[in-house]
């Protein structure tokens, strides 16, 4: 039930951020050198987060059970949620 | 600007960059140097001097020119004004310093120079000279009692005198019978002065210097002792440097040097004998500002020249030790090893304080420059404005340096300067006010003025002297003009310099002082057409244009303010405005010809504390701290200089519903009420942006740089809180004890996670991730921006635009508010109370005219002396709320919340304009129960950031004595504080003597151990007894210096 052990971000995974002057989206690791591959510019903005946060607690209800769940973004929920309900569905049958 | 070769597509860096990563906004600076060795050209090389720091929107910033949007493209604002520097992101203004005016004979009376030597009186004339690449020297003529002058100057910050004799002798090869007549001038036939003049030459004579060339060389022999002069220069050569560098520095030839000391001379003679009256320097009419232009260029000059020395040092110590075939290379190599220019800009700017050799002929050496704070658009306009008297006269007991004097009518504005400390030394320009910054060339001038009839220097006028006025053009005399002349010709000079003939700048200032025949001003026609003064535009009368007077020749000329005034024949000028006498911010204030004139005054102040909607660019910036108001608007009520300066695009305010009613007592002593209705739908919400730079290059220890940010996956606290590159998520709220940032050790695996330890939440709104000024800058600096919501609460601070602060008391419920018939409920009470002392009747014009203006849906005109006794506001106000249904006086009739019960009194109820100011409770609270205590004392901490308490002092300890609550003292001063539990010896009554007993090997730890005296060597006399912590600490120092203190314990 418990999906917390599969969320394990290696150390350096690459983020994306934005060029403050021509708003590309570039991909930095955390030792790369700041500079925006279009226009070189030097400032990069952090992306404003997918995760909900709205939905920052970690129970949610799958029909009228309480699970225990990690989520990172909207895509980890929308997983999490999937696989409860499979997991439900599997139970049924 | 800061081209590099690296990877990017726009080489300039622009402003906004700088201010968005803390760095520092500048250009290189390189020198072309061209040198040669014993008169030979050897050719030029250029070589890099560093960095220096650039004004932003001068002709050399990248955003020179631009068109607004452009400026909006690059992250500026759209009417970007510049006038500033950024160092290391921050917005920083060089300050308007006042200065005497430049190239000006000055007479004073200073009793300070008595002590000068034997025979110094207290008169002397003083000349700020500044030649036009702004070098300045202050030069002084003395009068001494046996009627001889003494010439005074600095030279690299040392006092020099020299015997006026040899200075004119030195200057010129006149005979000594032609410099007699010269300097008696005006003055012909006065036994007196001319046995004054003539034992003045017989002093040079008798040191046996009879010809220039023997003056030269015997003030050579001793002055170069002090001139650091190359010792292949003769006595002449150095006598010649001494001349040019320190003694009328503006004037190029000595011959009008000597003309202009002989001037100074006459009118030393004619001050010493009291026939003229001293000028004053404390008044504008004697001064001129210090431009930032001019500061800059001055210390830029200064470092150059030490890099110069440097240069001199380097190529000195190199020749010693090797011989060094001067050639380029060696030379680039030496050039290199000079000393940086880039630093001591960077530090002047930064903390305005001068470092400097020569002191550039200021007063002061700190606070040149103040920091631009964008806390509104007021404040930060007002900083542009701000003109300074130095920091040199804040320390005077006197207050004659802060007097409002009649010459600064027009310049400086009589209501915008801050009440306490520097009232008065820091005073605002004017709104039309200017300062000239063009200088034009003037070689026409002197042919222009022997043509309308002026006799050069050296020709004879048709009257005798004294009937004559001297010419003097920007400090060098340019001859001699008939009494019955001179005004005639001013009034061409004028006449010119309006419709711009003849080559004469238009911020000319042409001043004729007139004989009066009294003792009154040093007569004379003065022109200047130097930069730095300050001039401001009247209309001309007869010419019907507008014409730039300066400060000098506003004192003589008749102006009238409005229409009716003028008197044919008399007044020649007007005033473009009546307001016109204001300050930019005094002239936002509406009706402020209804108000007490200190409400307008603590108006100026708190327009500057307001906050409003300082910036357009929030994003892109990364300042300290922004205030933002979240809902302003623009004020209904409004004078002609707001939409002048266009301040919609930043209003500072809100609209809102003013009963002027005392309700529950909640609104008493300046404490307002406001309606929750009106705070839940957002009444004033703003918000506090901070931003904090993060720089692991700091934090780093043993210069290994392995330090970056990110996240180990070994805390799922901070996980969840914390995205994978350490940073918290964009739009997150952070609370106290939250994670704020984390960063790891990639050599050891370490991780380092640092919490947010600010007790009030906020929001994560931005975070920047920077690279250095060449873009190969790793992920290492951040800049991270919190926004801090800041809904209005009981305690904060509010004012209308009349110097009516005060205090949110509480938010009262809607239901229980006080209503009109219309069932309208106001947003703020305010007590009545808060009138009649404080007079300011333009709130309740503003109140009715707001209302108004409301009602009819338009904007009302609020600007000064529009409305008088005979056409008042009340009467147009009245009118227009009569003609839409309301009360001809603005009032109302209203029911009582809580009852329903209709109110006896009418109450006076409109639309005020409101401003939040900065200051909150949330910044300012202060609560202890217990926490950190000093480590010495053992007394709880001062100071709120760290949780301190609020020092319960003596006068405190004196209230609480005279209520006779001792059980309150005590509990305060002592169980509160210090209170300790300490041993003493009851016999020998020591403090310090209680030791713990040694235990012997074979007991236990725990056993219990008993406190021995080590003088008496007993335990049953020990005690204990309960002291504050300090005493034990003051007994232990009183034993450090021998002193013992005996407890006598009973």
């Amino acid at each position: 039930m418990d999906s917390q052990k599969d969320v394990q971000p290696p150390k350096q995974q690459p983020m994306i951020y934005i060029c403050g002057e021509c708003h590309t989206e570039n991909e930095i690791k955390a030792r790369d050198p700041i500079r925006c591959r279009e226009c070189g510019y030097r400032i990069m903005y952090k992306k404003r987060t997918k995760r909900c946060i709205l939905l920052q607690s970690s129970y949610l209800w799958v029909g009228r059970e309480k699970i225990k769940v990690r989520i990172r973004n909207w895509v980890d929920f929308y997983d999490s949620v999937q696989g409860q309900k499979k997991l439900k569905n599997e139970k049924c049958v | 600007m800061v081209p590099k070769t690296s990877i990017c597509k726009e080489l300039k860096v622009y402003p906004a960059e700088c201010r968005g990563r803390r760095s520092t906004y500048r250009g290189k600076l390189t020198a072309d140097i061209s040198w040669s060795v014993n008169g030979i050209p050897k050719g030029i090389i250029k070589q890099p001097l560093g960095y220096v720091p650039i004004m932003v929107k001068s002709k050399l910033c990248n955003l020179y020119n631009l068109p607004p949007r452009a400026l909006i493209e690059h992250h500026e604002e759209e009417e970007e004004m510049g006038g500033y520097f950024i160092i290391n992101g921050i917005e920083k203004v060089i300050r308007l310093l006042i200065v005497p005016r430049r190239n000006f004979p000055i007479a004073m009376v200073r009793p300070k120079w008595k002590s000068r030597g034997p025979g110094y009186t207290q008169y002397g004339i003083s000349m700020h000279c500044v030649r036009d690449e702004h070098t300045a020297i202050n030069m002084n003529l003395h009068y001494l009692e046996n009627g001889t002058v003494m010439l005074n100057f600095i030279f690299q910050k040392e006092l020099f005198f020299l015997p006026l004799g040899f200075a004119l002798k030195a200057l010129v090869g006149f005979s000594d019978f032609q410099i007699f007549q010269e300097l008696i001038k005006g003055r012909e036939g006065n036994s007196f002065y001319e046995s004054c003049i003539s034992q003045m030459l017989r002093m040079v004579m008798e040191e046996g210097c009879i010809t220039q060339k023997q003056v030269l060389s015997y003030l050579g022999k001793c002055f170069r002792v002090k001139l650091n002069l190359p010792e292949w220069y003769s006595n002449e050569q150095a006598a010649e440097f001494l001349l040019s560098q320190c003694i009328c520095i503006h004037l190029k030839t000595k011959v009008d040097k000597f003309y202009l000391l002989c001037l100074m001379t006459r009118k030393l003679f004619a001050f010493a004998k009291e026939e003229c009256m001293e000028e004053n320097p404390d008044s504008l009419m004697n001064q001129e500002v210090i431009t930032p232009g001019q500061l800059y260029l001055m210390f830029l000059k200064e470092r150059m020249e030490a890099w110069l020395l440097s240069i001199k040092f380097a190529l000195n110590k190199r020749a010693q030790k090797t011989n060094v075939t001067v050639n380029s290379e060696n030379l680039m190599k030496i050039f290199s090893m000079g000393i940086d220019v880039t630093r001591p800009f960077e530090y002047l700017l930064a903390t305005g304080n001068l470092r400097s050799k020569t002191g550039l002929g200021l007063l002061q050496d700190s606070g040149l420059c103040v920091v631009a704070d964008k806390l509104n658009f007021i404040r930060y306009l007002s900083h542009f404005r701000c003109v300074h008297r130095g920091a040199a006269f804040a320390k005077m007991r006197t207050t004659t340096v802060r007097k409002l004097l009649p010459e600064s009518w027009g310049f400086l504005c009589p209501v915008h300067t801050p009440d306490g400390e520097p009232c008065g030394l820091m005073n605002h320009m004017t709104a039309v006010c200017e300062i000239v910054t063009q200088s034009a060339s003037t070689l026409s001038l002197p042919p222009l003025l022997c043509s309308l009839g002026v006799t050069p220097v050296d020709g004879t006028p048709s009257q005798t002297y004294a009937e004559c006025y001297p010419v003097v053009l920007d400090g060098s005399l340019m001859g001699w003009v008939e009494k019955d002349l001179a005004p005639e010709i001013a009034d061409i000079l004028r006449r010119f310099k309006v419709l711009q003939e003849k080559k004469i700048p238009a911020w000319t200032e042409v001043v004729l002082v007139p004989m009066t025949g009294k003792p009154s001003l040093y007569p004379g026609l003065f022109i200047f057409t130097t930069p730095c003064r300050m001039v401001r535009p009247v209309r001309n009368v007869a010419l019907g244009k507008e014409e730039l007077i300066g400060t000098l020749e506003q004192v003589f000329m008749n102006i009238a303010v409005l229409e009716d005034e003028i008197i044919p024949g008399v007044t020649t000028h007007q005033e473009l405005f009546p307001h016109s006498m204001l300050s930019v911010v005094a002239n936002f204030i509406p009706f402020s010809d209804h108000n007490q004139s200190p409400r307008n005054m603590y108006q100026c102040q708190m327009g500057k504390q307001t906050m409003g909607f300082p910036l357009l660019t929030y994003r892109d910036r990364s300042d300290n701290k922004l205030y933002r108001l979240q809902t302003p608007q623009s004020p209904l009520v409004r004078p002609y200089m707001y939409d002048y300066y266009d301040m919609d695009s930043y209003p500072v305010g809100t609209n809102a519903v003013v009963a002027v009613i005392s309700y529950t007592g909640y609104d008493m002593e300046d404490a307002m009420i406001v309606s929750k209705a009106s705070w839940e739908r957002g009444f004033a919400h703003g918000s506090v942006y901070k931003t904090e730079s993060i720089d692991l290059a700091e934090k780093i220890k043993q210069g290994d740089d392995t330090l970056v940010f990110g996240i180990k996956a070994d805390n799922p606290k901070v996980m969840q809180k914390l995205d994978a590159d350490g940073l918290p998520y964009i739009g997150s709220v952070l609370q106290y004890g939250d994670p704020y940032y984390s960063y790891l050790n990639l050599n050891t695996g370490e991780s380092f996670v640092v919490y947010y330890k600010s007790k009030e939440s906020c929001i994560v709104d931005n975070i920047k991730v920077c690279s250095n000024d060449s873009g190969s800058g790793k992920f290492k600096t951040i800049c991270i921006t919190v926004r801090i919501p800041r809904n209005p609460t009981i305690g904060d601070k509010f004012a209308s635009r009349h110097g009516q602060k005060g205090i949110l008391s509480r938010l009262w419920p809607v239901e229980d508010m006080p209503f009109t018939e219309s069932g309208m409920v106001p947003d703020i009470l305010f007590n009545p109370h808060g009138f009649p002392s404080r007079m300011t009747i333009g709130m309740l014009i503003e109140s009715m005219a707001g209302k108004s203006a409301a009602l009819h849906g338009l904007c009302h005109d609020a600007t000064p002396f529009t409305f008088s006794e005979k056409n008042s506001a009340l009467e147009y106000f009245g009118r227009m709320l009569k003609a839409a249904g309301y009360n001809y006086y603005g009032t109302e009739r209203m029911y009582s919340g809580i009852s329903g019960v209709e109110l006896e009194a009418d109450i006076f109820i409109g639309v005020v304009y409101y401003q939040r100011l900065r200051h909150m409770v949330s910044d300012k609270f202060q609560v202890r129960t217990t926490g950190a205590r000093d480590k010495v004392t053992n007394q709880p901490i001062g100071g709120r950031n760290v949780q301190g308490g609020i020092r319960f002092g003596e006068m405190e300890r004196d209230a609480l004595l005279a209520h006779g609550t001792s059980f309150l003292l005590h509990d305060r001063l002592f169980n509160c504080s210090d209170r300790s539990v300490a041993h003493v010896c009851v016999k020998c009554g020591s403090l310090l003597s209680p030791l713990l007993e040694k235990p012997p090997p074979s007991w236990s730890a725990t056993r219990n151990r008993k406190y021995c005296c080590t003088v008496c060597n007993e335990s049953d006399t020990i005690d204990t007894v309960s002291v504050p912590y300090v005493f034990r600490y003051f007994v232990a120092e009183l034993a450090a210096m021998n002193i013992k203190v005996k407890l006598d314990v009973k």
